[in-house]
């Protein structure tokens, strides 16, 4: 076998019909079954040790599925490249020998059925009912080629990150321990995105018209080039430089602590049970701190949490502090400065997205156009026949012509 | 008012289906078409009040679908005549949705802050089209299985070989409707969340339903698949839709939780 017949062999292979159901059958199967392990479920459900052998863990990053959406793609690509001449060629009004679903002797009284049946032409034969229709099943292919390209893209590049940030606090995502659960794709740029960010104002509870109240924050953001200053709810995120940050879920009290010669640091505390929250800090020496907070009211009671307590533990001995007087804190004299909020933030990085979009735009335009009927009506040079081409309700036109010449006579 | 309604054009189409008495198909489709006068201004009516779309609780959710549904049905009779016999499907459909609703008619929520997007009105309307075409589609398939034998069975109704293409036509609308639903949910997570897709189980049952309705409608373009596989693949199909709007909805935990509140 020489290699143009192994390459048309193989493009064939890609391009049947047969594979791409094989792929989409295997794909819908894999999804429907692997979207209802638990551990795909709840995040803090651990995969069993079978699952992480197969790489089942991450179902959606493993091996078999990423192989069908290679596949997928390469058969699309092999049927887009397949469908790009014959959409061609139908628009240049060339009837496939097997599209033809009608031929009649030209005379007047079928250029007037033509007609009737929506077929124009600018001056002389072909004909064509909605041209533009005829590339449809090519621009679903496109849109499905664009759209899984943007997928690979997107998984290939995506960058996302949590951090967390108190009431008055400052900062700069590129620093040292500051966002955790990164999650980047295989080419994602290593280096955290330079931007800083301070918290103005945070209200956990904040009641806009219609919606039930949520968390809302006043921060200014700033790059190299730009600085912005923003509301930021869980509705919307704010975009700047390509990076996007958003507001998250988790939040809490934040113990906001002036230690002397550092200056301020903000303690976030985490909710143990309904009225204490607590954590636990490396003091300056080195050594381990715990401190909380008792309220008299459930932390979370948006209407207040009522009288606050404030306690650091050392080993066994809990020592009740004041708002402004001074305790000993590794060696060195700190005090409390205010209680206050602190939030959680995500970013993220996502390009190929607009590639991802503008191909489900085609893809879902492709569908649509496959709706409209379109058609070809061309004159055979030899015999003066006019063959017609429909995408289509083929079996109606005839009858149609049937009904039409009948109502003439 | 508007259930009463409904359930007299049941009734009326009913009457045809089994006496084949024309003029009771008539007032079928003009109960149907008076229904919907009280039928949007409830809706309306709840919207001022609750100062949300019908998205949140399970009265407003099924009796926003059940609209769209009767409206879709009553665009296409003005456009295909034929199709009206149709009502014998779906106004009971529109009747046990509203029955269903109306049971939870003094559940009223305030809606998340997530829910201040126009992404979600997009993606809400076309998860209703959707809902709405595939029910019509259904429609098509089980009217089309009942005649295939003999086309005198349900006479008011068009034949089976139009059923058929008809079934198809709507398919593939709601193919498209789900994939515009499918990017819209899409968008407007990245616009709350910062991310497009998750795998969550109401996104990814979203996608294997669209895979699945691709596969179907690949079978018939491709592979010129037409009459009774594709009538049953068709109510495949629809158990997909069931599947993606209503059972993981309600028993799965999913990022649509405050979706049909009141369960």
């Amino acid at each position: 076998m020489d290699d143009q017949a192994r390459r048309k062999r193989i493009g064939s292979f890609l391009s049947s019909p047969r594979l791409a159901l094989s792929i989409l059958i295997i794909l819908a199967t894999f999804i429907g079954v692997v979207s209802w392990l638990p551990w795909n479920l709840d995040r803090s459900v651990k995969a069993p040790s079978w699952a992480l052998a197969a790489g089942l863990d991450r179902p959606f990053s493993s091996a078999p599925f990423l192989v069908a959406v290679f596949l997928l793609l390469a058969n699309t690509l092999a049927c887009t490249i397949e469908r790009t001449g014959r959409a061609w060629t139908l628009l240049k009004g060339n009837i496939p020998q097997r599209g033809k679903v009608l031929a009649v002797k030209t005379e007047r009284d079928f250029i007037t059925f033509l007609k009737e049946q929506g077929f124009r032409t600018k001056s002389s034969p072909p004909y064509f009912r909605n041209r533009f229709a005829l590339t449809r099943g090519w621009l679903f292919h496109v849109g499905l080629v664009l759209l899984i390209l943007g997928i690979l893209v997107q998984q290939a590049y995506h960058d996302a990150g949590s951090f967390e940030i108190g009431e008055g606090e400052i900062v700069r995502l590129s620093d040292r321990g500051v966002i955790f659960d990164r999650n980047a794709g295989l080419f994602a740029a290593s280096a955290l995105p330079p931007i800083q960010l301070a918290l103005e104002l945070f209200d956990p509870y904040l009641h806009q018209e219609g919606y039930a109240p949520d968390r809302a924050s006043t921060v200014v953001i700033r790059t190299q080039n730009s600085e912005q200053r923003t509301i930021l709810d869980r509705s919307e995120g704010v975009s700047i430089d390509g990076v996007s940050i958003y507001q998250a879920i988790p939040f809490g009290l934040a113990l906001n602590v002036e230690i002397q010669g550092l200056g301020l640091r903000s303690l976030h505390l985490r909710q143990e049970s309904l009225r204490r929250s607590a954590g636990e800090f490396k003091d300056p020496s080195g050594g381990s701190i715990l401190f909380s907070v008792d309220a008299e009211r459930d932390i979370s009671d948006p209407l207040g949490t009522g009288k606050l307590r404030v306690y650091h533990l050392r080993g066994e001995v809990k020592t009740e502090l004041t708002l402004g007087r001074p305790f000993a804190f590794g060696g060195k004299t700190a005090r409390i400065v205010s209680l206050s909020h602190w939030a959680g933030f995500t970013y993220s990085r996502s390009p190929g997205v607009s590639m991802v979009f503008f191909g489900f735009v085609l893809l879902v335009a492709g569908t649509a156009v496959m709706l409209i009927p379109a058609g070809i009506a061309a004159e055979e040079d030899t015999t003066g026949t006019m063959r017609i081409y429909l995408t289509q309700d083929e079996k109606n036109l005839a009858d149609d012509w049937y009904r039409f010449k009948n109502r003439k006579t | 008012m508007a259930v009463t309604l409904y359930a007299l054009a049941t009734a009326s189409f009913f009457v045809w289906a089994a006496f084949k008495r024309e003029s009771a198909g008539t007032w079928g489709f003009r109960l149907t078409l008076l229904a919907l006068v009280p039928h949007a201004v409830s809706l309306g009516m709840r919207w001022v009040e609750v100062g949300h779309g019908p998205y949140s609780s399970r009265y407003e959710v099924l009796s926003a679908n059940a609209f769209v549904l009767v409206s879709l049905f009553v665009v296409v009779v003005r456009a295909r005549k034929e199709l009206k016999g149709l009502g014998a499907v779906v106004l009971p459909v529109v009747f046990l949705l509203l029955g269903w609703a109306v049971s939870a008619y003094g559940l009223k929520y305030e809606v998340p802050i997530i829910f201040k997007s126009y992404w979600l009105l997009l993606h809400i309307g076309f998860a209703k089209a959707f809902a709405a075409t595939v029910v019509l589609a259904s429609s098509c398939a089980v009217v089309y299985l009942i005649k295939r034998g003999s086309d005198r069975r349900l006479s008011m109704l068009p034949s089976a070989e139009k059923l058929d293409r008809y079934s198809h036509q709507f398919l593939l609308v709601s193919f498209f409707f789900l994939g515009v639903m499918i990017a819209a949910g899409s968008l407007w997570a990245h616009q709350s969340w910062g991310r497009y897709w998750a795998w969550d189980p109401i996104e990814t049952s979203s996608l294997a339903a669209w895979i699945v309705f691709g596969l179907i409608l690949h079978l018939r373009v491709i592979h010129r698949w037409s009459g009774r596989p594709m009538a049953y693949l068709t109510l495949v199909a629809f158990g997909f839709a069931i599947m993606v709007l209503y059972i993981v909805t309600l028993l799965v935990p999913t990022i649509h939780n405050s979706y049909m509140v009141g369960r």
